[in-house]
């Protein structure tokens, strides 16, 4: 069997809708992501998917619906563990994925077969990566948040400890 | 018979340097322009602008009208602006008389599909840079004629 580090069979969360609302599901694995972030990207999504050329005026592209499926399966990957990137469409008919941050910037872009993404911290060689759109993986966004978003360092908690001997 | 075009081609670097702007092109405060409008079609590298010095607002808007988008105002960059981030600006009057194009020297040659990520942060870096530098103006009344807006 070959292994695919990869593969993107993770379906992270579903978009439910029934008659009487819309409910958003996650996966367990995706559980510490930010939920409420869902909604606002794949609405991020579908106001940058513009379906006609020239939106911008000088010929853009449209936004093929492969590039917009392939933004909604990527970001189900990269929000279990990143947050909320600013999302674009490009001139050649792509979409972008951009995060920047005093740490650094990082960019993924999405076209109808391929991606690439760098992150470039403020300290350091930028870290490139390119391939197939459907090898978009958690780890991407984990680079993005170990990088860009990294956890405030938590100063040392000194707590005197006074025995009962020195009272 | 070709019509004249009486302007100098060199471009001097204290001019300024208009790129008409669309709806949705604009940062949520609508103070600044997203640095993608100084991103290329593909196949070209190549981004449209207007000599402003030698044509005027109301040409610069006039244009933005024309180009079949919701225009929404008028971005402005000085050539030595746009030559101290590494692109270039040049007069290209086959287009029409005043007509410019900056070129950052990178080529998004596939149609639908992202360039690579060297590219990308090179293009970025020159991109993020000119949408940072640019002054934006927001049209107060982008359907209506003629620019009413403050001296570009």
């Amino acid at each position: 069997m070959t292994y695919t580090p990869f593969a993107n069979s993770l379906q992270p969360w579903s978009l439910i809708n029934t008659k009487a609302a819309v409910v958003y599901w996650m996966a367990p694995t995706c559980s510490q992501a930010l939920l409420y972030e869902y909604p606002a990207a794949m609405e991020a999504i579908r106001q940058a998917s513009f379906p006609d050329g020239n939106w911008d005026g000088f010929g853009a592209l449209p936004i093929a619906a492969e590039t917009k499926q392939n933004a909604i399966l990527a970001i189900n990957n990269i929000l279990c563990v990143a947050p909320l990137p600013e999302i674009n469409p490009n001139p050649s008919g792509t979409l972008s994925f951009q995060w920047t941050t005093n740490e650094g910037t990082a960019h993924m872009e999405i076209g109808r077969t391929r991606y690439s993404f760098y992150v470039s911290p403020r300290i350091g060689d930028p870290i490139l990566f390119e391939g197939d759109v459907n090898s978009i993986h958690q780890l991407h966004g984990g680079l993005v948040a170990s990088l860009l978003f990294p956890p405030p360092s938590s100063a040392g908690t000194m707590t005197p400890v006074r025995y009962g001997s020195d009272v | 018979m070709v019509p004249m075009c009486d302007i100098p081609i060199p471009i001097d670097g204290n001019e300024k340097i208009v790129r008409a702007v669309m709806k949705g092109s604009v940062n949520k405060s609508n103070t600044a322009v997203k640095p993608r409008i100084f991103r290329s079609r593909p196949g070209a590298d190549e981004v449209s602008v207007i000599r402003h010095d030698y044509k005027g607002a109301d040409f610069c808007k006039d244009h933005g009208r024309s180009r079949g988008a919701d225009y929404v105002g008028l971005a402005v960059l000085l050539a030595t602006q746009i030559r101290k981030v590494g692109s270039d600006v040049f007069d290209s009057r086959d287009e029409f008389c005043g007509h410019a194009h900056i070129a950052h020297g990178i080529v998004a040659a596939t149609p639908n599909e992202p360039l690579s990520p060297l590219d990308n942060l090179k293009l970025d870096k020159k991109v993020e840079a000119l949408g940072a530098l640019a002054s934006y103006y927001p049209d107060p009344d982008p359907t209506g004629e003629g620019w009413t807006g403050p001296s570009l």
